[in-house]
């Protein structure tokens, strides 16, 4: 609809200089964000020996499959695979819904609780009980060795919670009053009207969250690293990646031993890293120009009204 | 539309909680049969309790000495064979992030695995009562685990009396390695050949030889030339601050000199031994031969920096720069090579770049606390099994006629195909050679037979690995392998002196950590000082050296040093 | 802690309704559903987040995790002391107040900007592979991204031969060798890598800007750049500040990944901060104390800020994040 009537507009002179300098400008930053993508691919592509000498670019100068092999013939890659997705799916959606439900109340002005409860939650993004504390929670509820340790202590981010809850707010308050004459109760306003209204900041939030579980590997390093059937990929591509480092202990004697037996390495960090960026970071890209139609359709307000 | 949509996420989201609840019942069950908790392991034993025939035991192995394939010993060649011997396998897990934060909440929660590698944890794990006392297990059921430590059976002791933990390599003999594998000044072999290949003994002659080779060639494949680079990135700094140590003729000691006859330990930071190497950098660098990104660059800048063939020398040790070395060994080009010195401030000072035999008694694989007896009982003698002569083989050489032969007069080799396969990363995951390395009971040095206990130091089959163009060089320094330059380690009963314990939070590890920070930001001002300006620059960072709290480092070392070499030698008599 | 909030609960709801107790069970009952809203996480959030703060307790001892509470040893303020007291500290503060200004700042400006200018594109395809070609350095991790600027920034790099070839110097420098660059360097990098990722909340808040107000705007003839001044930025405004809010919270997070790989002898008394400090210093000498006692001190320097932050942007009028 919109197209049809911006066509109607004439562009102005300014417009045309606006628009072309707007897409040069794009393009241009377009190859700065591209190429170490490209870089990595071309890197993750290259014989692992040869990259070490440096100097490629955009494209492999020894073409091999090798270090892709390398990463996929553990049979334990899958079942992270699996895992990964899972929490990402699942803490995203549990989440997100959690974290809509709190932001729908505290954006409410008369909520008698409103203010408590921000602050509540804002004041955890800035202190953290420690490593070992949080552990030893953690043992205490027996969430050690459970698939619940990935999407329990994270359910809510603060951050994301005030995202979601300044975009509720400014959503028109006429909309809640005219629910509320009608008769309908908070859970009913939260599906039937905030829920849909507010696509572009659940994409947003949903967005954030998968992306953060999608990374996570530190929590598997803590509590479920003897798990085998629940480290994550994240997890297991570190543990390549460091598997595939002679010296990365950081100690002389294992780096001794390490070095001794002779053999030359048929991968190195080097590549092993740039492979791993690309295997992990493609799917999660991906994520997002799916969520993109939530940005671009805009609110239809005048349905609502 | 907006509800439609939303029901059927929430009912794709209904679906994906079942599958969890699924698979999370899945998860308890395999839990309690290979989790690392003490309590599930008590419980399958008791109903194991009945007899020992046939029945297999699997233990949990935590390894953080450094990463590898977790999997478990019986799904390897080797540890098959041991499995049918002694009715037990471990799963190992390797680190894969911090040691210290990992250790640390093993030791918060009191839940170990039941073998454990704790790496520089060690000492908190003990402190903590971790480990179980080994003495009476290793000398009532394991006869030839204490065969083999038995000359370093003093040394294993703590404080308490009590062995906590085995490490690995127990030295029998002196076995001079043939390839280097230490700390070494690397040449081109370019610049050799081209330069007649003259042999540098003293830092003067190295910097001699890079500058003529330089000045020559200001350009190596239109690239410009780099005299000469370090390796100085985050924890690697050593590499350029351990040289004076070398210089003066003494072996990687870690921070401090440790003299031969008082056996006291001495920081050589502030010494003049470190005030002439400074300088000839200084000097080196107004001469324009030394690399201006050597305190910039990462690590893998410096590894493809030394692969381009750029660099005419540098000093490091060989298994910091195994992938570049590697690199140029595979490719076709004998002469992008390098080669190591033993280079030495004056003539008369014995090198020492090769590492005496040594026992480092810490870290080392031990069964933690709350583990039931018959358990550790059973891992005892896995281990002694491990430490029988005929398994040392095993793991060391593999099998006769497989992976290795034997010739008429006894001596072990290996052909051609037999060093290709073994040193093949499949081969040697599969057959165990990989896991059953480092950090088991080890030993290190010679058999009783005379062989060496690891293959490469054996000369037939290092003589194997050298090619055309390694016998080149060979022949033009007359010798038989690249070792043949360095000179024998002296016995140093304390070596290494760098694995005293250091006290969390005491004095001395505070110095470590403020004298690394201080080189760090120092060293590169008085390197790249103006030569009018090096004595400046120096007694600056004296005077800022001279506060921190170096005396109780010394200390600390000197102890370690005095103590381990009065149990050395008092074992030996 | 959480006495204190159940305190700041009460008189509040005090203030909120002045019918008293009776009033205020009242409302609680009307409220029912926001209720079973919020209590749940409420309790969740003291469990999993509020719990743990037991372990502050190890900033003023002398923390081994074999012992048990009662049984560890209490030093006081030691570990507060030896960060205190260090002779960097000051400089250690004073890096990582500037780099983290420099980012927020930086990157504030820059992901409104990309964001409003994304916003622009008329074409639809474009648009959805700009955004999401924006974000792909995000998921790079530091050390490859600290590679690659290194790798840009050396001798040889492409960025000296830009400026030889521009003629605007005539020595190539060593850009990560001269701490003055260092700050500069790190805006950029962060810039770089998150720039794209910060924008997204950006676009977030456009797409929920009425259509109809650019229409109207267009009818009247506004140019461009009108329409982005008094339509899009402040239908941004409210996501604006409540973000400025939270991230002037943040003030002593710069982070340490990048200053930790791009850092180095010759830069070092401009990339070190708090946060590298301790991990020098803490965790990789087993020291959980000394880390504690820094994420305590951290803590109280954002509650200073965010509550200035806060009362600052109320009373100028604009709403806060409470």
């Amino acid at each position: 609809m919109f197209k049809r009537k911006k066509a109607s507009f004439m562009r102005t002179k300014e417009d045309i200089i606006f628009d072309t300098s707007n897409i040069i400008f794009m393009i241009i930053l377009c190859i700065f964000m591209l190429y170490p993508f490209l870089n990595q691919v071309a890197i993750s592509l290259n014989d692992a020996t040869d990259s070490v000498r440096g100097g490629i670019y955009l494209w492999p100068r020894e073409f091999t499959w090798h270090n892709y092999e390398h990463v996929f013939e553990k049979a334990a890659i899958y079942q992270a695979i699996f895992i990964s997705v899972l929490r990402t799916i699942v803490g995203a959606g549990i989440g997100l819904f959690c974290t809509a439900m709190v932001a729908y109340a505290i954006a409410q002005p008369n909520f008698i609780f409103k203010k408590s409860v921000t602050i509540i939650f804002i004041m955890t993004m800035y202190f953290n009980g420690g490593l070992i504390p949080t552990f030893l929670l953690m043992r205490d509820l027996q969430l050690i060795g459970s698939f619940w340790v990935y999407i329990l202590p994270t359910l809510i981010s603060a951050f994301n919670l005030i995202i979601m809850r300044s975009f509720i707010e400014g959503l028109p308050n006429s909309i809640f009053e005219s629910a509320r004459i009608d008769g309908a109760g908070d859970f009913r306003i939260f599906f039937q009207i905030v829920l849909p209204l507010s696509l572009p900041v659940l994409a947003t939030v949903a967005l954030f969250v998968a992306v953060f579980q999608w990374n996570q590997w530190f929590d598997v390093f803590l509590y479920n690293s003897s798990q085998e059937h629940l480290t994550t990929l994240q997890y297991e591509l570190m543990k390549i990646l460091q598997n595939s480092s002679t010296t990365s202990s950081g100690d002389m004697a294992s780096a001794f031993a390490n070095s001794a037996d002779g053999g030359s390495n048929m991968v190195t960090p080097k590549s092993i890293q740039a492979t791993m960026t690309i295997v992990a970071s493609v799917p999660i890209i991906m994520v997002y120009p799916f969520l993109q139609r939530y940005f671009v359709k805009g609110m239809t307000l005048g349905a609502v009204k | 539309m907006g509800w439609k949509k939303n029901t059927w996420l929430l009912s794709l989201l209904a679906a994906l909680l079942l599958l969890l609840a699924a698979c999370s019942d899945d998860s308890e069950e395999t839990g309690s049969t290979d989790s690392g908790d003490d309590s599930s392991e008590e419980s399958s034993n008791e109903e194991n309790d009945s007899g020992d025939d046939g029945e297999v035991y699997t233990y949990d192995f935590f390894d953080a000495s450094g990463p590898g394939e977790d999997i478990n010993t019986a799904e390897t060649t080797l540890g098959k064979m041991f499995e049918e011997e002694t009715g037990v396998n471990f799963d190992i897990e390797h680190i894969v992030g911090d040691v210290n934060q990992k250790i640390g909440t093993m030791i918060a929660s009191g839940e170990y695995p039941t073998l454990l590698n704790a790496e520089q944890s060690t000492d908190a794990v003990i402190d903590a009562g971790g480990f179980v006392a080994l003495n009476d297990l290793i000398k009532e059921h394991a006869p030839n685990l204490y065969k083999m430590y038995e000359p370093y059976w003093e040394l294993m002791k703590r404080d308490d009396g009590n062995i906590y933990v085995i490490s690995s390599g127990a030295p029998h003999g002196y076995r001079k390695p043939a390839n280097l594998n230490q700390g070494a000044w690397w040449i081109k072999r370019d610049v050799l050949k081209e330069l007649g290949y003259p042999e540098p003994k003293t830092l003067e002659d190295y910097f001699n030889i890079i500058e003529e080779y330089t000045v020559e060639n200001p350009q190596i494949d239109g690239a410009e030339t780099i005299g000469f680079t370090a390796l100085t990135h985050d924890w690697r700094f050593f590499a350029l601050s351990n040289q004076p140590m070398h210089l003066a003729g003494y072996p990687n000691d870690g921070g401090a000199l440790i003299d031969m006859e008082t056996r006291e330990a001495e920081v050589y930071n502030d010494k003049e031994i470190t005030k002439n190497w400074l300088q000839k950098l200084n000097e080196v660098n107004d001469k324009g031969l030394f690399d201006q990104e050597a305190f910039t660059q990462n690590y893998d800048e410096y590894l493809a920096k030394i692969t381009s063939g750029r660099v005419v020398g540098f000093f490091d040790y060989r298994w910091q720069v195994g992938q570049a070395l590697d690199t140029l060994e595979e490719d076709d080009d004998p002469y992008n090579d390098y080669m190591g010195f033993p280079v030495v401030f004056d003539e008369d000072t014995k090198d020492q770049y090769l590492d005496p035999i040594g026992f480092t008694a810490s870290p080392g694989m031990g069964i933690t606390a709350g583990t039931p007896e018959e358990d550790q009982i059973r891992i005892i003698k896995y281990l002694d099994h491990i430490a029988k002569e005929e398994t040392q083989k095993l793991i060391t050489w593999g099998i006769e006629g497989e992976t290795y032969e034997v010739g008429e007069d006894g001596r072990y080799y290996r052909t051609e195909e037999q060093i290709d396969e073994t040193s093949s990363t499949e081969f040697r995951d599969e057959f165990g050679f990989s896991y059953f390395e480092w950090g088991w009971p080890r030993m290190n040095g010679e058999y009783e037979d005379g062989n060496a206990v690891e293959p490469p130091k054996q000369e037939e089959v290092a003589s194997l690995m050298y090619d055309e163009g390694d016998k080149e060089f060979l022949d033009a320094y007359e010798i038989d392998t690249f070792t043949g330059l360095f000179s024998e380690p002296d016995e140093r009963p304390w070596y290494p002196a760098y694995d005293a314990p250091i006290e969390t939070g005491s004095e001395a590890q505070l110095y470590e950590q403020q004298l690394d920070d201080l080189m760090k930001r120092k060293f590169p001002e008085i390197i790249f000082a103006d030569p009018g300006e090096f004595n400046a620059q120096w007694t600056s960072f004296k005077d800022e050296f001279s506060g921190l709290p170096f005396a109780a480092y010394e200390e600390v070392i000197t102890n370690f040093v005095q103590n381990k070499a009065a149990l050395v030698e008092g074992s030996a008599e | 802690m959480q006495s204190e909030s159940t305190i700041k609960t009460k008189t509040m709801s005090q203030a909120d309704d002045n019918k008293g107790l009776k009033g205020f069970f009242k409302k609680c009952k009307q409220q029912q559903a926001l209720l079973w809203m919020t209590v749940p996480f409420v309790i969740w959030v003291f469990i999993f987040k509020y719990l743990p703060v037991w372990g502050w307790s190890m900033a003023f001892q002398d923390y081994k995790p074999a012992l048990s509470f009662s049984d560890q040893e209490w030093v006081g303020f030691k570990h507060f002391l030896f960060l205190f007291t260090d002779d960097r500290f000051l400089g250690v503060l004073r890096n990582t107040l500037a780099q983290s200004l420099i980012n927020l700042v930086l990157g504030f400006i820059t992901a409104i900007t990309l964001a409003v200018l994304i916003n622009e594109l008329s074409n639809m395809k474009f648009k959805r592979v700009v955004q999401t070609i924006s974000y792909l350095p995000h998921f790079l991790s530091w050390v490859v991204a600290a590679a690659l600027v290194s790798s840009v920034l050396s001798i040889e790099g492409i960025f000296n031969e830009i400026l030889m070839g521009l003629g605007l110097i005539d020595k190539e420098i060593l850009w990560l060798g001269v701490g003055e660059y260092f700050w500069g360097i790190l805006g950029a990098a962060e810039t770089w890598k998150n720039v794209g990722w910060n924008a997204i909340i950006y676009l977030a808040a456009i797409s929920m800007i009425d259509q109809e107000q650019y229409e109207a705007a267009k009818i009247d003839g506004a140019s461009r750049i009108q329409r982005i001044l008094h339509i899009t930025i402040p239908g941004m405004k409210s996501v604006i500040i409540v973000l400025l809010i939270m991230n002037i919270g943040y003030i002593l997070e710069a982070g340490f990944e990048p200053q930790y790989l791009l850092g180095n002898g010759q830069n070092v008394e401009y990339s070190e901060n708090i946060d590298v400090f301790v991990i020098k210093y803490g965790i990789s000498m087993f020291n959980f104390s000394l880390a504690t006692a820094a994420g305590m001190f951290k803590t109280v320097i954002s509650f200073i800020f965010l509550i200035a932050a806060n009362s600052l942007s109320k009373k100028m009028g604009q709403g806060g994040l409470y």
